[in-house]
């Protein structure tokens, strides 16, 4: 199961995601991404606070998503990860391709630079 | 020793999970480590379900048990070409943005979460075997 909230906050879009991101849920966190991908990539916070498990078809979506804005100048920010879900992006070396921050101000700072 | 044998497919996830979660507290295994083991089971199992049977469907099987020296082991089997994936590039997690791929990561993650891997052919099966610590000491 994996729950996303959308909102706007500071003019950047925050996704706030809870429960797993398998290899069964991350389609629909993909879909959310492509349609801002659609919209010009913009500003992009992702919440991480209720996530309790990634997997490697998680961490493919913001590795997909981050190639495609990057040219774009999209910005993509991620926080407030818990311990076993940063471990999994520190072990695949996601820690230095993304921006990761423990609190959602941080994050949101690093989008509106 | 139990044994859980289903179809190879993404609806099965769930009910491996709940399996192995179940036999994991069964043998006392610290519930910190719970999502290591789940996310270790769930890379081996969607390799399955993507390389094992990427033209045919087929069944895929976890044995959960005990080992002597304290660890909590799976033993996952399919019925698959042979396939060893402890033998698989390791990816590059330290390539710029633009040169970062995915594949290979989920074995990546698989090896540095369990404590012991293995993996054999045994006639038509291929079988790998992962062994946790019960403890995060």
């Amino acid at each position: 199961m994996l729950q996303i909230n959308e909102s706007n906050e500071s003019d950047a879009a925050v996704l706030s995601i809870a429960g797993r991101l398998d290899a069964v849920t991350a389609p629909d966190l993909e879909q959310k991404l492509n349609a801002l991908v659609a919209s010009g990539c913009g500003k992009v916070v992702v919440d991480f606070e209720r996530l309790d498990m990634i997997v490697s078809a998680g961490l493919r979506v913001f590795l997909a998503f981050a190639k495609k804005c990057r040219k774009s100048g999209g910005r993509i920010a991620l926080c407030r990860m818990q311990p076993v879900v940063f471990d999994v992006f520190k072990i695949s070396g996601f820690t230095e391709i993304l921006a990761i921050f423990p609190t959602r101000e941080e994050a949101l700072q690093s989008v509106n630079p | 020793m139990q044994v859980l044998r289903l179809p190879a497919e993404l609806e099965s996830l769930e009910r491996f999970r709940e399996f192995v979660a179940a036999e994991a507290a069964a043998n006392r295994v610290d519930p910190s480590l719970l999502p290591k083991i789940e996310l270790v089971i769930e890379e081996i199992l969607t390799n399955q379900i993507m390389h094992a049977y990427k033209t045919r469907g087929g069944e895929a099987e976890v044995t959960c048990f005990p080992r002597p020296d304290g660890c909590f082991c799976l033993q996952l089997t399919d019925w698959g070409p042979p396939f060893d994936p402890l033998k698989q590039d390791a990816p590059d997690t330290s390539a710029p943005l633009e040169k970062r791929r995915i594949g290979g990561l989920g074995i990546h993650l698989v090896k540095n979460m369990a404590d012991h891997l293995e993996y054999h052919r045994d006639g038509e099966k291929n079988v790998l075997t992962v062994c946790f610590k019960k403890t995060n000491k």
